[in-house]
């Protein structure tokens, strides 16, 4: 039976009757990008080995990055999450047990940092539009042009609970156990939320 | 719920997923901040020039230098209130949380103490030792089941927490707690406050 990455990637390379705007990705897709880190390398950072601490960063930077564009939209905002992320691992890695797996403990401390940055941002906005106007007028939304553009849309008018829910299921293919660790929330409501995520996804795609 | 095929699903989290490319200069400016931190300052901080006794703690603390108190029940040789024993859990009860001011820029000597029966090793851990569970063993005490240490700590703000044997992670339980979202696990605070 094919994993769903399998799936993933199938789908993506083949025509998929009935969707309008499927088009064939233009270069090949990291459909699922690697989890496995040897389980030593956290303990030797923690331990105080520098190497090893960079070599965390190098493994997960991306996925951190990618995770906080799609949380915050804005590309300064992501970069300012994952910095203060790891800089908050570094200080507390001492806080991680030998039993437990990095990757829930890195995002879980990357989910609170994305919601201190958009809280952040939230309240400056508003400082903004209570103020005077912004001197440069905010960019018309661009008309998306490619399927990207079309998810990225439909996916930034998803309630923040469930946007955070999807990319960890769907993107990062985490366990609902892991989300639960990450998130807080019980599996159920979690189940809930990537559920509703999907049905609105789906819907405003088919509309496109 | 039923998360089977979904082809368009699937189509947008591929979409998705392709963005995904290495940000080296982000990397660098990750390891450039840490590099200029220590997880173990605390190890650079030196002790005053007269060393600090336990007892001279214990003074102080009757001097009501200490922040905190000396709890009844934990020095209670009898353990009537206790739940120590009666638990399945230790539970670390602190003796003298205290901390005491010495002067500008000079560390304070704290005396961490706690009582665990059941306990065949405990260590502290917090905020000033980079949170390593070998820094800073507490040694036995002479009453069975008393452990203590002391370590200098700068005022401020101090959060921390006990391991015993190696796996058990505890908060005290008559210090305030400072809940933290980010590792799911609660520690306790002390003020050491300069006079």
């Amino acid at each position: 039976m094919a994993s769903r990455s399998q799936r993933a990637e199938a789908v993506a390379r083949e025509e998929v009757p009935g969707v309008l705007w499927a088009i064939q990705p233009a270069e090949p897709i990291s459909v699922r990008p690697s989890t496995d880190i040897d389980p030593a390398i956290p303990l030797r950072a923690r331990d105080g080995d520098a190497a090893a601490f960079a070599e965390l960063v190098e493994f997960f930077h991306e996925r951190c990055l990618r995770y906080a564009r799609y949380m915050l939209g804005e590309e300064e905002d992501a970069e300012e999450a994952v910095q203060d992320t790891f800089v908050r691992v570094y200080d507390h890695l001492g806080q991680f047990r030998p039993d437990a797996r990095f990757e829930p403990w890195l995002f879980r401390i990357l989910a609170n940092r994305c919601r201190t940055v958009r809280e952040r941002r939230r309240r400056r906005e508003s400082l903004v539009t209570t103020g005077e106007l912004p001197a440069v007028a905010a960019e018309a939304p661009a008309v998306s042009q490619d399927l990207l553009e079309e998810v990225e849309a439909a996916l930034e008018e998803l309630p923040t609970e469930q946007r955070e829910a999807f990319l960890l299921r769907h993107v990062e293919d985490l366990s609902y156990e892991d989300m639960a660790v990450i998130t807080g929330v019980r599996l159920s409501a979690l189940r809930m939320r990537v559920k509703r995520a999907c049905d609105t996804l789906r819907s405003r795609l088919k509309e496109t | 719920m039923n998360e089977a095929h979904d082809e368009l699903i699937d189509r947008a989290t591929a979409a998705l997923r392709r963005r995904h490319a290495p940000n080296p200069r982000l990397v660098s400016r990750i390891l450039v901040t840490v590099e200029g931190r220590s997880r173990r300052w605390w190890r650079a901080v030196t002790w005053p020039s007269a060393p600090f006794s336990l007892s001279a703690t214990a003074t102080l603390a009757a001097a009501g230098l200490l922040l905190g108190f000396l709890s009844r029940e934990a020095t209670d040789p009898a353990g009537h209130d206790q739940p120590v024993a009666a638990q399945p859990g230790a539970q670390a009860i602190p003796l003298v949380p205290a901390a005491r001011a010495s002067g500008e820029a000079v560390p304070v000597p704290v005396q961490f103490t706690l009582r665990d029966v059941r306990a065949s090793q405990v260590t502290l851990v917090g905020d000033f030792n980079g949170w390593s569970q070998t820094a800073t063993p507490l040694e036995p005490g002479t009453e069975p089941g008393t452990w203590s240490v002391t370590v200098p700590l700068s005022a401020g703000r101090h959060v921390y927490a006990f391991v015993v044997n190696g796996k058990n992670w505890m908060t005290d339980p008559r210090a305030q707690k400072a809940p933290d979202l980010d590792f799911g696990r609660a520690n306790s605070v002390l003020i050491v406050q300069a006079p």
